[in-house]
């Protein structure tokens, strides 16, 4: 995948996380809180930094571009900060090992993210492309580079 | 462009509200039959014409038109802006039409059709036109927004079909009748309730499952899946059998293809979770291989029976089924998330299964199940008809006393949370 089509690298990056979210809601059902513990930690890292590529990168440049700094950036950051109530929530719960409220915390943050999701998919990401257009692969490497800090 | 928060949606009252009118048109529908056991025997009795649409027009639309409320704007990233009375009064005008419409084929109310057809006409316009309006922004793409476009042209062409019926119905235009009525079924049995099924399980199953995508060929098939409904409809019209059926087996294999996909899809889940909504989707995914192979019987046959197999399973089996699972996922989702959103003293919320309970689902969902099986047998065997409805009508009874339970404890919970201070949090 070039760094061009960013819009494909974080659209997976979204399924990436989906499945460790899965993963995750698995384990504790199993009781194996030593792993479920290690694949939160791997769930928050990779959740985090994916905001942080679109927050320090992605929206700033979209939002220089088009002029749109109360658009539909500002929704997505506000999604965004739902989202880390959440995993702080979910924090809470896989600590204290409990198996209910990684189940109820890990079912609330999955629906949030794809609906989340699905908005940036569909339309954030292709406009955000559009507006980029022959700096496509310079954003696509900063967006990368952001998100594997 | 602005993409839609949630708060750009319309209020989730107004959803629910949707929902709840939306069951109990249903429960309507089941209790007609326990009031005339001999309606499934065929589907020109017309208790079974009345129960059809008030199961279709006052239960199914009204729940799938407060879920597309909330839905569209996602999907499309479009405000529909807010417009509580108007909404309301689209939804006033729909549950009368319907209870006309059945009013109307039990011969209770001779002026009925014309009523009915005016009032429904209406309603069901400007549902479509505001919902379409939103999917037809330049800024709205992606595959779910293409496919809920052909979904939105299959109601208005259904639409279209239901008053040149109420036209022969009320006025005698000399039309042919039967091609007209077996359109019409078609078109809002695959078009618009399978399709919309199609559309909204192309996104859920996927996403809210952790499974693989559709094949993008599955994705292109479905948008074309209009096509056979109208050479069927024309060859009907125009006196080709034999290319209505060749039709109507397509239609048959789109589904069983579009079951089988789901089926595997939601039986390899990575969701990590073997819940109701688990289930519940296995369900659909088997009762769309069902659904194909009633239908396949239906036109090979020549035999109502299977006819009317295929029309409840597709009403009552897929439409109503997928309701339900649906249901108990998108209610408790958006009285959380607006709990979530009032919660600035960060108090501990119910967890997501929590609000509905998840052993009254498994028992609702079951229940449902039983009874559209003996439903389906009834078909066979009239004596069925009565416990059949019975147990159907107290299945969709459980389910609007559960989901009236969760949303007066969303009022009453918001309106606390709204009332308490703000946490501040302790500096690092």
């Amino acid at each position: 995948m070039s760094y061009a089509d960013f819009p494909a690298y974080l659209t997976a990056d979204h399924r990436h996380c989906d499945e460790q979210l899965g993963a995750l809601r698995k384990l504790a059902l199993a009781a194996d809180s030593a792993t479920a513990a290690q694949t939160f930690e791997a769930l928050n890292h990779d959740v985090l930094a994916h905001f942080a590529a679109e927050e320090e990168v992605l929206f700033p440049a979209f939002e220089s571009a088009t002029g749109m700094s109360c658009g539909p950036t500002q929704v997505m950051r506000m999604e965004h900060a739902e989202a880390r109530e959440l995993l702080a929530d979910l924090a809470e719960a896989v600590s204290g090992q409990d198996v209910d409220g990684v189940r109820g915390h890990g079912e609330a943050l999955l629906i949030l993210l794809q609906q989340h999701n699905m908005k940036e998919e569909n339309i954030l990401y292709p406009m955000a492309y559009n507006v980029a257009g022959a700096n496509a692969g310079e954003l696509g490497a900063r967006i990368a580079g952001r998100r594997q800090h | 462009m602005v993409i839609a928060s949630t708060d750009a949606s319309p209020a989730p009252g107004i959803s629910f509200i949707h929902m709840l009118c939306g069951l109990a048109g249903m429960l309507a529908a089941a209790l007609l039959l326990l009031h005339e056991p001999m309606a499934l025997l065929t589907r020109w009795h017309p208790a079974t014409l009345a129960a059809v649409h008030l199961f279709a027009l006052g239960g199914l639309m009204p729940v799938m038109l407060g879920a597309l409320y909330q839905f569209v704007p996602v999907a499309s990233g479009l405000s529909l802006p807010r417009r509580g009375g108007f909404d309301y009064l689209i939804l006033a005008g729909l549950m009368a039409g319907a209870a006309l419409l059945a009013m109307a084929f039990l011969g209770l109310y001779a002026d009925g059709f014309l009523w009915a057809g005016s009032l429904l006409a209406v309603s069901l316009a400007t549902a479509a036109a505001r919902l379409l309006r939103a999917l037809w922004t330049p800024a709205a793409s992606g595959v779910l927004v293409g496919l809920l476009r052909a979904n939105g042209l299959a109601l208005v062409v259904t639409l279209i079909l239901g008053l040149l019926l109420v036209g022969v119905l009320a006025f005698g235009w000399p039309l042919p009748l039967v091609p007209l009525v077996d359109a019409h079924a078609l078109w809002a049995l695959a078009g618009w309730v399978g399709g919309l099924i199609v559309s909204v399980a192309t996104v859920v199953v996927p996403m809210f499952h952790v499974t693989d995508a559709y094949p993008a060929r599955w994705a292109r098939v479905a948008r074309l899946l209009p096509l056979p409904l109208l050479v069927g409809s024309l060859a009907l019209w125009g006196g080709w059998p034999v290319v209505a059926r060749i039709a109507w087996l397509l239609l048959a294999l789109a589904g069983a293809v579009f079951g089988g996909l789901t089926l595997r899809r939601v039986l390899a889940a990575r969701r990590g979770e073997r819940d109701a909504f688990h289930w519940g989707w296995c369900g659909v995914g088997v009762l769309c291989l069902a659904l194909a192979v009633a239908g396949g019987l239906a036109t090979l046959l020549d035999d109502a029976h299977w006819g009317m197999v295929f029309g409840l399973l597709a009403l009552a089996g897929l439409g109503g089924g997928t309701v339900s699972v649906m249901l108990y996922r998108i209610v408790p989702f958006l009285i959380w998330l607006h709990w979530q959103r009032a919660n600035k003293a960060r108090v501990r919320l119910p967890l997501l299964h929590q609000i509905v309970p998840e052993r009254d689902q498994r028992v609702q969902l079951m229940l449902e199940l039983a009874a559209v099986l003996l439903l389906l047998g009834a078909i066979f065997q009239p004596g069925l008809t009565q416990p059949a409805a019975l147990l159907y009508a107290a299945a969709k009874f459980l389910q609007i006393v559960l989901l009236a339970q969760a949303m007066r404890d969303f009022r009453q919970r918001l309106a606390l949370l709204r009332r308490l201070p703000p946490k501040v949090r302790a500096a690092p």
